[in-house]
């Protein structure tokens, strides 16, 4: 195994272009170090759009393959941080495509509802402040909880935009979608999940 | 011109995002000033796009939080370090 002897006593402050260049060089200890500094937040994301640990850990496996296989391309113009992720992503998105279709909510079940006139039927009460929601670790259970219920196609829009903070035009080349489609499908993301999530918007404790 | 709460629901994103042109927000606010139901449902929507977005967020304290700083499990990296030993021109 060939080692870069500056490298080896530096590993935990080298920089990612110095550890590229080490696993370039076919250096273990880089990789294992690109693992652990950058992984955690991948991982993060894999479970995020798969929405369970094995899935979140085979896809990891499968985006550090390509990973290391592209390393020779990497270009730097953007992080090796973003590079990293947008190649995870891009892994889960294809693990979701490839998962067998499972019994969903229709998402029509969940939107807004009018009366005859086009009058919204929609509680009044006042909802309980942001602040107090986000302090609560069983409302953010809770929240998380209801995204994973969304039918997938809507929840993977709702994760790209209002989580990983992809743009729209993003959003739709990685989903193979129309960007008009993006913009309806969050909008519907969104309110759809105010649907689950009413009993604590108003202040209720927790189901 | 004036809409109806469900003529309104179409131009929600938009008007979140900032990205109506005048004369619709116009239309928009006007439909909102008059309509609680509305108000309430913005209120509520635009509180749900918020935890949405900060749910994740690395700052979180909530213990249930998965948050990013887990670190990798030790045989997650050994998988992963084999494998590339594994592919063509892996490791030397």
């Amino acid at each position: 195994m060939a080692r870069h002897p500056k490298l080896a006593s530096t590993l935990p402050v080298a920089d990612d272009e110095d550890l590229v260049a080490a696993i370039l060089a076919g250096n273990d200890e880089a990789a294992r170090a690109v693992i652990e500094r950058h992984g955690p937040r991948l991982l993060a994301c894999a479970r995020r759009l798969l929405g369970n640990d094995p899935d979140a850990e085979e896809c990891l496996q499968e985006a550090f393959i390509r990973i290391f296989s592209k390393l020779g391309s990497f270009e730097g113009r953007s992080g090796l941080g973003t590079w990293l992720y947008r190649i995870t992503t891009n892994t889960a998105l294809e693990l979701l495509r490839r998962r067998k279709r499972i019994e969903e909510i229709d998402i029509e079940e969940l939107l807004p509802v009018f009366d005859d006139r086009g009058c919204r039927i929609e509680s009044i009460d006042e909802s309980a402040p942001l602040e107090e929601l986000l302090a609560s670790a069983r409302t953010r259970a809770f929240v998380r909880a209801r995204i994973d219920e969304l039918p997938e196609g809507y929840r993977t829009v709702l994760l790209l935009r209002d989580v990983d903070e992809y743009s729209t035009a993003e959003t739709a080349t990685a989903l193979d979608i129309s960007q008009a489609n993006v913009k309806t499908r969050l909008h519907r993301a969104r309110a759809a999940l105010k649907k689950l999530i009413e009993p604590i918007l108003g202040g209720e404790p927790c189901p | 011109m004036r809409m109806n709460c469900r003529e309104i629901e179409e131009f929600v994103l938009a008007y979140i995002d900032g990205e109506l042109r005048l004369r619709v927000r116009l239309t928009f606010n006007f439909h909102l000033a008059m309509c609680p139901e509305c108000r309430a449902y913005l209120r509520k929507y635009r509180t749900t796009r918020e935890l949405v977005r900060s749910i994740h967020d690395r700052r979180a304290s909530a213990p249930q939080a998965a948050g990013p700083d887990e670190p990798i499990p030790e045989r997650l990296i050994e998988a992963i370090l084999a494998a590339r030993r594994d592919e063509p021109g892996g490791s030397v």
